[in-house]
């Protein structure tokens, strides 16, 4: 969930899980992967106006979430995922590094 | 105010009050741990009070990094009060948890919780923002844990301005979020001593008894949900040293340096550390890392099978060694039987986890001490000394401790939910047991012979063993000092794990002792410079270089780890391997990112010398409660019985110095010395400026910390330490 305390952070100078445009859901207790779901709103700018932040935002730019996200779980995409068109499954960003620490990649 | 939220929230059970305390009049002990012990200072008039007294006081604290992006501090929970579990007494005493409960307490908008007194039938504590409520809790009194929290998030669900907001709009007053709640399971409805808060799958409060604390004020559940902003002084600084952090001190898997370094020899722990889990089985391939909130590494994970979801390090440690000591061929407990024989333990359980084949009962097991609300730490200290006492045919159908446990299959699932059950329910000898293995072993008669053998692990205040007094100075001392099993791995990761595991297996650690010893005694501000501080030989081991070691390790925890609540796994960060020059960011991370959210211009050392304040001030209460330094003493068998490590055919390695050259050193085999150690002590009373006869708090030193009234309060009571004795050296 540090993408949306990022989100929060840069764009209103405060921290609020309720003032971000991504939302992620956990749910300790479901079996992997239906533990964590998420959700966007269209508000999100792609950080082209964060008032609390100097780096370059938008689509050639940077993203909050994208820079502070530890795992590498959010990234920027032209291509709808295959899965997602098809209403299942999620975008797949695990690499071979997740693999050679011991992570499903497929 | 930067940083904090404001308000305190001040709860009564017996008269069901619900107020609010102003945070500012606390802010000067900087969050967390510090607050709590001023609180409980303030509000516990008589110090000398049980645990199960209703005039108790359980403070649940957050600091003013919780719910920010501070990397590895956002979640941290502080709690603090009269515990029940250790003995003679039980000490004022503090655990604590991550997860999300004290960021989503700072969305609601407290700092803080106090529970005084005691219901008089079940209830729970819903918290929406500022809408808080005392609700009945007779229909979950009787439910575990999750089930507990389930219900509950069911219940505040219905209100659709928590967890049901599904289109955006401009009211800020919604969320997505579940609840966070704390949640006592059976145990602690049952007053068992050994009963932990558990919050969430995996995150536990599990030292002190608070969960049997909690039982006796009939307090079922802390749930809170909120949709409050946190103001920060420096939000540009903040997510600049956030990607500070991420870019110079954090482990990147997409990239291939970084896994490749990630071998035996850079095994990484702390903060520069992979999403690995720190569970000890064999992690399910069906995976994801689990970290909590606003963390940038990820010490769990959950599972396809939803089977030991978020249970770590202890949890997952107490039974998966019986459970591939029972399910692992014929060779591998051919191994196990000789390795036991030659009393090497740890290597046994190593080997056991490469080549030995394990069932689910591990996870179940962990799943049944989360659910059931049991303190894994003393199960799996017991269930060894369970073991031990059923090998010598002490224990069983018709033995001296009559017991109807199938001891045959232990690290089966029917043994787990067999004994879970006893202890949470108090059934037959469960009712030993739930008074923690201590008392059990008291009550069986065995406590004098089994505590100077050794059988018995319980170095300080009858509470289980986890790094071994006798070799890790700095944890013995701070355990035996304090009030519990400290739990803060600052040097022993460093220092001895990750040379070990290198050394192990044949590989040359990331760093040479001479390397780790100069890079950390650089950061060990007030007293760096002094690389003898990290000299474990036993040459040194009651040196006034140690006296050093142990009061920078109280101070530096007090403050930077307890109260502004950097996580123990992570902090201190000392040698790092991600870092260019391999040293870490402690010294400078930490007031970095306190000032960016708070505003303040804290140095490091300022930080070090509230954790000193906070310490005094935690001593005092102890004092209060009626310790002497006469009764500050290790357990019989650290005297008497020699220390042989329990790592690989007793290669214990630590660093030391010898003919002028730093080495790690496989520690030989010793014990303490009785003698030296009071000498030792009253080194260290006179270090802190506390009266060397007594160990009690001096007015000298009070006064000079700005606690007069801690010292009138200490005179008044005939227990302040006499100025003339001490002399900080």
């Amino acid at each position: 969930m540090t993408c949306m305390l990022a989100c929060s952070l840069v764009h209103e100078g405060k921290e609020n899980l309720s003032l971000s445009r991504i939302q992620v859901i956990q749910s300790s207790f479901e079996k992997y992967p239906r533990d964590i779901e998420t959700r966007y709103v269209e508000s999100c700018d792609l950080c082209a106006e964060t008032p609390f932040w100097d780096e370059q935002g938008g689509a050639d730019g940077k993203q909050a979430c994208v820079e502070a996200c530890p795992l590498g779980a959010v990234r920027l995409s032209t291509e709808i995922s295959t899965n997602l068109e098809k209403g299942e499954g999620e975008v797949n960003f695990r690499g071979e590094g997740w693999k050679k620490i011991g992570y499903p990649i497929d | 105010m930067n940083g904090f939220v404001g308000k305190i929230l001040r709860v009564d059970l017996t008269t069901k009050s619900i107020t609010t305390i102003d945070t500012q009049k606390y802010e000067q002990w900087g969050g967390g741990h510090g607050i709590g012990s001023a609180l409980f200072w303030d509000l516990v008039k008589d110090k000398r009070i049980d645990g199960f007294d209703a005039k108790n006081v359980v403070t649940i604290m957050t600091s003013p990094l919780s719910g920010t992006l501070v990397p590895g501090s956002a979640a941290r929970t502080e709690i603090q009060g009269i515990g029940v579990q250790s003995s003679p007494i039980g000490w004022f005493t503090r655990s604590n948890f991550g997860g999300r409960f004290s960021p989503m307490l700072k969305f609601a908008g407290w700092d803080g919780i106090v529970i005084e007194g005691s219901a008089d039938s079940p209830l729970w504590l819903d918290i929406r923002d500022d809408d808080v409520q005392l609700r009945d809790a007779r229909t979950l009194w009787g439910k575990d844990t999750w089930e507990t929290q389930q219900q509950i998030w069911n219940e505040v669900g219905k209100d659709k301005r928590y967890g049901g907001w599904e289109e955006p709009s401009d009211d800020q007053s919604q969320c997505t979020q579940r609840p966070a709640v704390i949640a006592i399971g059976q145990s602690g409805e049952n007053l068992c001593r050994v009963a932990s808060l558990v919050h969430d799958a995996g995150h536990g409060s599990g030292q002190g008894g608070f969960g049997a604390v909690w039982g006796s004020k009939k307090l079922k559940a802390v749930s809170v949900i909120g949709t409050g902003n946190i103001t920060i002084a420096d939000p540009k600084g903040l997510i600049d040293a956030r990607l500070w952090a991420k870019r110079s001190y954090s482990f990147n898997v997409d990239d291939p340096e970084h896994v490749k370094e990630l071998n035996s020899t850079t095994f990484s722990l702390g903060f520069g550390a992979p999403a690995l889990p720190g569970s000890l089985w064999h992690r399910p391939k069906e995976s994801r890392p689990h970290a909590c909130i606003g963390c940038h590494s990820s010490c769990r994970s959950r599972h396809g099978t939803g089977l030991g979801n978020e249970s770590t390090c202890a949890t997952s440690l107490m039974y998966a060694p019986l459970d591939l000591r029972l399910h692992s061929g014929k060779v591998t407990r051919a191994i196990f039987w000789l390795l036991d024989r030659f009393g090497q333990i740890g290597a046994a359980f190593g080997l056991a986890l490469l080549i030995g084949k394990q069932s689910p009962a591990a996870y179940v097991a962990s799943d049944l001490t989360q659910k059931y609300g049991i303190n894994s730490v003393e199960l799996m200290l017991g269930l060894q000394y369970l073991r031990d006492l059923y090998k010598k045919g002490v224990i069983g159908p018709g033995k001296e401790i009559a017991c109807d446990l199938p001891f045959d299959q232990m690290g089966s699932i029917d043994f787990a939910e067999k004994i879970t059950r006893m202890i949470a329910y108090r059934e037959g000898i469960g009712d030993d047991m739930a008074e923690g293995f201590y008392r059990a072993a008291k009550r069986w008669g065995r406590l004098e012979e089994d505590i100077h053998t050794g059988l018995l692990r319980y170095p300080c205040w009858g509470l289980p063993d986890h790094y071994d007094a006798r070799a890790h100075l700095e944890w013995g001392y701070g355990s035996i000092l304090g009030d519990r099993d400290i739990n803060e791995h600052d040097f022993i990761f460093p220092l001895h794990l990750i040379p070990c595991l290198a050394k192990w297996q044949k590989k040359i650690p990331p760093f040479s002792a001479q390397e780790v010893v100069e890079t950390i005694s650089e950061k060990l501000v007030p007293y760096e410079g002094d690389p003898l501080m990290l000299d474990f030989s036993t040459e040194n081991m009651y040196s006034q270089h140690i006296v050093k070691l142990v009061a920078w390790h109280r101070h530096y925890s007090r403050f930077w780890k307890q109260s502004a609540l950097y996580c123990n796994y992570l902090f201190a960060d000392f040698c790092n391997p991600r870092a260019r020059d391999k040293k870490g960011l402690t010294g400078e991370g930490e007031p970095k990112f306190y000032n960016a959210v708070t505003g303040k211009n804290m140095t490091f050392a300022d930080g070090m010398e509230l954790g000193r304040k906070i310490w005094n001030l935690d001593n005092a209460i102890w004092t209060l409660q009626g310790r002497h330094r006469d009764m500050v003493h290790f357990a019989p068998y650290i005297y008497e019985v020699p220390f042989k490590g329990v790592g690989s055919l007793s290669k214990y390695f630590l660093p030391a110095k010898k003919n002028g050259t730093w080495e790690y050193r496989a520690l030989k085999a010793r014990q303490h010395d009785k003698e030296k150690f009071e000498a030792w002590k009253t080194a260290y009373y006179q270090f802190e400026g506390w009266d060397p006869r007594t160990g009690w708090p001096t007015r000298k030193t009070l006064d000079s910390l700005g606690m007069e009234y801690v010292a009138d309060e200490l005179q008044k009571n005939g227990r302040l330490g006499s100025d003339e004795e001490e002399g900080r050296s």
